[in-house]
């Protein structure tokens, strides 16, 4: 059962408040300004799959000692190559996935720790857009019902939840004779504007961006991209925008992790990220994304081979087997994230030995 | 000029159903020259893939060619019987398809898989089609090509099944390669090494080829000429790199601003609205609900696609000549 919380509560009231964009942003911030929103510490997650009756089991190392912080209003990044864990991360942030170990703090308090119902309070504050809003959507809700749905959940009242629908549907940009059709009947870009509608529905603190513009067309991914830029300033929300394509994560991302066989190897802000790379595989990675610019002739690293498996992951750096400038070391140690300057870490053993 | 190895007259394709008559490709021209790789660009739905598809004669039911003509080194290809463009297909014009996964056998191995394309065109033994399967595989740098002949799709990864699919698209030299997407979906380090790949084919066996894609950056990189489609039909017709230093349609120059780069840091700006639907497209000129050019004229009257300068061509009323 779910406890419908009194309307005058203060959480309530700022809930309607945020909904018709009152206030910007949360009361609380000022007192926990530094405390991230969201803090990963060494999570850890590992899939057992179970190999025939003789063999052994093998473990796939989806996500190592992954430590991250996303801060209130801001958006991670985390991209690498498919298989490099990026979504495992995102899932396991949300405890959608049980992680093998290691602590996910939300505002300070232990989601790996709390009991089923107060994880289902702490979900509101965290939400999941999904990469194709064509299978996230109840084919058989119309738009009307995918909100309500949301929000009965979110408990409001019934008098409240119709109001709430369409302020959510004007907030995404979409008509109130919008309410009454059903998925198939909306273009892709529609149909990822009611899946965010109904992340918002819970007045989210967080929302994990799952490759939200993978399956849109060329010309409305922007206007898609643009939207969550604008729900993120009015709601003060934070992203974490998982994504493999690097353009949309340059133009929309505070901060960027990057990912390699569940491992985070460089971390630091976009600008940096993509202005001074320091990691050769997240050289590789930005080299590689083609340029609308044909006189644009750079001299363009390609990677060889491909990423190997989460089964057994080399042994060293990761990386090594694929890295154009490896040395002896690689292969036999792994390098620990050092510190740069503004945050920025790098796991290499070129930059550490530079640097020490 | 020399006659052009592919040529697309006023081709019309539409698909009945039941809700009505969808225009998936509306009266599309367009040339392909020797040696040349020759960029489709469009979004989902605007009839780049069925134009693809119709070259090689593949549209099925309810899908019908219902206007138009294609050349191909002179012979008209819509006249073939199907037992001709049997002989057509794998040899002379070959296509790469978006996804390897689906678009292989699961139940074969990809070497056998290979070999039948080999043993269908070609008049040799098994033992031969074999050697020069195994010969084509290293060409395109697989390591171990006898242990990855004996694999079966789900056993290698995506970028790997794209590279099967690539020999078997150029195993009997075909003199037109189309290939549709073929690096979607593959993460961008394995794009780069396709890419790369499918230049060198290009260089070394004197390919022609035309590449289907929604990736702006990818037909910047590869491409000579490109064709721009929208709603069914061909927006602009230009060289590469005036295509994109000075773009003429409407629709290209929204398209161009609207993605977000790596290389520079410009903010996009996003075109507003959505693409039409096939079954209802706007009168006129299609692009006329999101351009912010349009006038009266444009609701009614459909552009046609003239020639602009320097070999280019546009379908809008206010390009300048």
């Amino acid at each position: 059962m779910q406890t419908i919380p009194d309307k005058n509560s203060p959480d309530q009231i700022r809930n309607d408040a945020l909904f018709l964009g009152k206030i910007p942003s949360s009361p609380h911030i000022e007192e926990s300004i530094s405390v991230p929103l969201l803090e990963i510490r060494d999570l850890t997650i590992h899939f057992i799959v179970h190999r025939r009756v003789t063999g052994p089991n093998v473990v796939v190392h989806a996500a190592d000692k992954v430590s991250l912080f996303v801060k209130r209003g801001e958006t991670l990044g985390l991209v690498g190559e498919s298989g490099s864990g990026k979504t495992t991360v995102g899932r396991g942030a949300l405890r959608l996935i049980e992680p093998t170990s290691g602590e996910v703090f939300l505002n300070g308090q232990n989601i790996l720790k709390v009991h089923t119902r107060k994880l289902r309070d702490m979900r509101r504050k965290m939400q999941m857009v999904f990469q194709d809003p064509a299978d996230s959507l109840n084919p058989r809700f119309t738009c009307r019902q995918t909100l309500v749905d949301a929000l009965s959940h979110a408990c409001y009242g019934s008098q409240d939840i119709l109001r709430k629908a369409l302020d959510l549907l004007e907030s995404v940009g979409l008509n109130p004779s919008d309410l009454d059709k059903y998925p198939h009947q909306f273009s892709g870009g529609q149909q990822q504007r009611i899946a965010i509608a109904r992340a918002l529905a819970f007045t989210p603190e967080l929302l994990i961006l799952d490759e939200p513009t993978a399956s849109l067309d060329v010309s409305v991914k922007t206007q898609v991209t643009q939207l969550l830029r604008e729900l993120q300033k009015k709601f003060n929300l934070s992203f974490i925008l998982i994504s493999h394509d690097l353009s949309n994560v340059k133009y929309m991302t505070n901060r960027v992790a990057v990912m390699y066989l569940g491992q985070i190897i460089e971390i630091g802000n976009t600008s940096d990220i993509f202005s001074k790379p320091m990691h050769p595989y997240t050289r590789v990675l930005i080299d590689s994304v083609p340029v609308p610019d044909p006189d644009q002739k750079r001299k363009r690293a390609s990677l060889i081979g491909e990423i190997p498996s989460a089964t057994e992951p080399p042994a060293g750096c990761r990386f090594h087997t694929r890295c154009p400038i490896r040395f002896e070391i690689c292969d036999q140690k792994e390098p620990h994230l050092a510190k740069l300057a503004n945050g920025h870490m790098v796991a290499c053993h070129l930059v550490n030995s530079s640097s020490e | 000029m020399s006659e052009p190895l592919l040529k697309v007259q006023d081709l019309k394709i539409h698909f009945s159903t039941f809700y009505g008559v969808a225009k998936a490709v509306d009266g599309i021209s367009f040339e392909v020259q020797h040696g040349e790789a020759l960029g489709l660009v469009g979004e989902s739905g605007s009839g780049k893939s069925v134009t693809g598809m119709a070259i090689l004669q593949l549209i099925q039911p309810p899908g019908k060619v219902v206007a138009g003509d294609i050349i191909f080194a002179g012979k008209s290809l819509v006249d073939y019987s199907e037992k001709e463009m049997q002989n057509v297909r794998g040899s002379k014009i070959s296509m790469i398809f978006q996804n390897p996964r689906t678009c292989l056998n699961p139940v074969l191995t990809l070497g056998r898989q290979i070999d039948r394309v080999y043993l269908q065109h070609n008049n040799v033994t098994p033992a031969q089609a074999s050697e020069h399967r195994l010969e084509m595989l290293s060409r395109v740098g697989i390591g171990d090509p006898i242990r990855f002949s004996n694999n079966y799709p789900h056993q290698v990864s995506g970028g790997m099944c794209q590279r099967a699919m690539i020999v078997m698209a150029i195993i009997c030299e075909p003199q037109l390669v189309i290939a549709d997407e073929p690096t979607t979906g593959l993460d961008v380090t394995i794009q780069r090494q396709i890419m790369e790949l499918l230049a060198e084919m290009r260089e070394r066996m004197n390919e022609t080829q035309i590449l289907i894609t929604h990736d702006l950056g990818v037909v910047a990189e590869t491409c000579h000429r490109i064709v721009v489609m929208y709603a069914s039909r061909v927006m602009e017709v230009s060289p590469t790199r005036q295509l994109f230093n000075e773009p003429l349609h409407p629709y290209t120059i929204g398209l161009l601003n609207s993605i977000p780069r790596v290389d520079i840091d410009e903010q996009p700006t996003p075109l507003p609205g959505y693409v039409p639907n096939a079954l209802n497209r706007p009168s006129g000129c299609p692009f006329h609900p999101r351009c912010s050019r349009a006038q009266e004229r444009c609701q009614v009257e459909q552009p046609e696609l003239v020639p602009v300068k320097d070999g280019r061509s546009a379908a809008c009323f206010f390009v300048e000549k």
